[in-house]
């Protein structure tokens, strides 16, 4: 059986699996090739102080689902930005909003490039189409402006509103 | 109670506080990520408006990193309305500028007013006159128009680029000024330093370029690091005759779509570009515009010189036309007489394996080398320092195991070429020594002999 990457929680959990898996992440594979440039003999434990346990079990299972897909390259990011959400990644995101902003720092911690755009999309298709007050309810967001400054925010931004 | 103590309490302000929030929440993670989140609206003005007005934290990203970073002016209304918010005006009682206008890298205004008060005549291709017709309300905006910019560009000294587009054949600012008072003050403050002007003429019109397109700009800025036109009629005579009050230094010159003509009998170099040291040439269509080179160059300070290979004046029948350039590029890369000071060559959007010809070097065919790649790549050999960036094509190729001969196919991309690929396709170069890159598109270097 060939040797596996032991990714360890912050809560001590350790999760062993596929070199091929863990390297979805870049953070992961520059770690394995700097420390092993030979290949890894034996399994390589790797702690991941700042995911839990069930964050990192969702990460991995998004690994180990595009294990095999060849993301497109970074360049075109207006490209990226228009094109829908991938089917399995928007089921796979349907969890409450504290799992997903996990899920989304995760991705940004360990450099899972797609995952975080797939969570940065879904955040943001969250945001589309809502007034400032659904905004806040939904984020949970309170109303720091004055009435005044509110007013004053909608009178300088006037000029950009019937772009 | 002193003076300051006052001042403190007339700011203060009871605010409603803003609450701890979990680190699991939109609110609580770093800016980063949110201004990733965001960047899938920064097109979409009404939902980056109603992001900011959420709360101060969202406000202060989407002001600083989306609304006020790139500002694009659509129309002359929604910049007076922005002057009439952000800019001092005694008539709107705003006697501060806004804290937004430091905060703009880039500003475009999109057709900007035109100054004429009366009617007036315009002629299509010189034939058919058109009438256009000006209301007294439009002479108000263009005054009001100017000193907004002018007020603009003097509060803002973060400003980096500024793009004029959609610029009407009657549109030109007032003159440069020639107020001696203000030289003086220009001579007191310090220096300022635009990095790109982008002057754009409105779709469908070729416009004879003047200064005062760009007058009020030269105004405020002192250097220019590139001057780029899009679709205007360079006319020598049009520059050579013309004074300018201050001096304003020009680095770059970008020619895009423009045509060149030129009714001087001798060439004297042009103040405006008296110090410009690099030439930018792109989508040539007419042997006439390569004389533009002509006239920035008797100023002795061209240095580089960038051109789009992929110019329709390049081609015939849908190949290079080396029988017909091949002296141009052999005259320009003499590195001798007019071209002595021309150090650097970049060849822009160049097919060069396009270009490859499948031949195996023969004694016997020296001589029909004459009009190929290979007497081109001899030529531009003798430049000081040549780039080459290839044209963007999702174009495959493959390598003879035998000659070294290159052709399109699925597999290889041209990124993945190895180095005697490389010496293969280019050895004139190789064999001058001369000094070279070879770039992608996207600004990877392929080949490089320094």
């Amino acid at each position: 059986m060939s040797a596996k990457v032991v990714l360890i929680s912050s809560d001590d959990e350790k999760f062993p699996v596929e070199l091929k898996v863990a390297e979805k992440s870049i953070l992961i594979k520059n770690m394995v090739l700097d420390l092993n440039p030979d290949g890894l003999e034996e399994d390589f434990e790797i702690p991941t102080p700042n995911v839990r346990a069930t964050v990192l079990e969702k990460v991995i299972e998004w690994c180990e689902h595009h294990k095999n897909t060849v993301f497109p390259d970074e360049d075109d990011e207006d490209a990226k930005k228009s094109a829908p959400i991938d089917e399995w990644d928007k089921n796979f995101l349907k969890v409450d909003q504290e799992m997903l902003y996990e899920i989304i720092s995760a991705a940004n911690y360990l450099n899972i490039r797609p995952l975080l755009d797939a969570g940065c999309k879904t955040v943001a298709e969250m945001i589309r189409n809502k007034s400032p007050e659904e905004l806040r309810k939904i984020f949970n967001i309170v109303n720091d402006f004055t009435p005044e400054e509110e007013a004053a925010i909608r009178r300088e931004n006037e000029w950009a509103e019937d772009r | 109670m002193n003076r300051y103590q006052l001042i403190g309490r007339k700011t203060k302000v009871n605010r409603p506080q803003t609450p701890d929030y979990g680190p699991l929440s939109l609110h609580s993670m770093p800016p980063e990520i949110l201004i990733k989140i965001f960047s899938h609206f920064k097109n979409d003005t009404l939902e980056l408006i109603n992001i900011s007005l959420v709360c101060r934290k969202l406000h202060n990203i989407i002001v600083k990193n989306f609304l006020y970073k790139d500002v694009r002016f659509k129309d002359t209304n929604s910049f007076l309305k922005f002057t009439h918010a952000h800019l001092p005006n005694k008539r709107y009682g705003v006697s501060e500028t806004s804290t937004h206008v430091n905060l703009i890298r880039t500003v475009e205004f999109v057709n900007p007013p035109v100054q004429n008060s009366q009617n007036s005549r315009t002629n299509i291709a010189g034939s058919y006159s058109v009438n256009v017709v000006i209301s007294n309300n439009s002479v108000t905006n263009f005054n009001d128009f100017v000193s907004g910019v002018n007020m603009l560009l003097k509060e803002n000294y973060n400003l980096k680029t500024i793009i004029i587009s959609e610029i009407s054949p009657q549109f030109l600012f007032n003159n440069i000024s020639v107020d001696t008072s203000l030289l003086k003050k220009y001579k007191k403050r310090q220096n300022r330093t635009l990095h790109r002007l982008v002057i754009k003429a409105q779709t469908g019109w070729s416009i004879l370029f003047r200064v005062n397109h760009i007058s009020k700009i030269l105004d405020i800025f002192d250097s220019v690091d590139e001057l780029e036109l899009h679709n205007f009629i360079i006319d020598e005579s049009k520059l050579v005759g013309l004074s300018i009050p201050k001096t304003v230094i020009i680095h770059q010159l970008s020619l895009v779509s423009c045509s060149f003509t030129n009714r001087c009998q001798k060439r004297t170099p042009s103040e405006l570009l008296k110090s410009t040291s690099s030439l930018r040439l792109e989508n040539l269509t007419n042997n006439s515009d390569l004389s533009v080179i002509d006239m920035v160059k008797c100023n002795d300070m061209l240095e580089t010189l960038i051109m789009d290979m992929d110019s329709k004046l390049f081609y015939e029948n849908g190949s290079f036309n080396f029988k017909t350039f091949n002296p141009f590029f052999k005259l320009l890369c003499s590195g001798s007489g007019y071209f002595a000071n021309l150090k650097c060559l970049v060849f822009d959007n160049f097919d060069i394996l396009y270009q490859y010809n499948h031949n195996h070097k023969n004694e016997e065919n020296d001589r029909h080398e004459e009009n190929t790649l290979t007497e081109f790549l001899n030529h531009i050999s003798k430049t000081k320092y040549l780039i080459i960036k290839v044209k963007d094509m999702p174009r495959t190729i493959h390598t003879c195991k035998n000659c070294g001969f290159m052709k399109t196919q699925d597999g290889i991309s041209i990124e993945n070429l190895s180095k005697t690929d490389w010496r293969t396709l280019v050895w004139p170069l190789i064999e001058a020594k001369t000094k070279f890159r070879i770039m992608s598109f996207k600004g990877m270097i392929l080949y490089e002999v320094t």
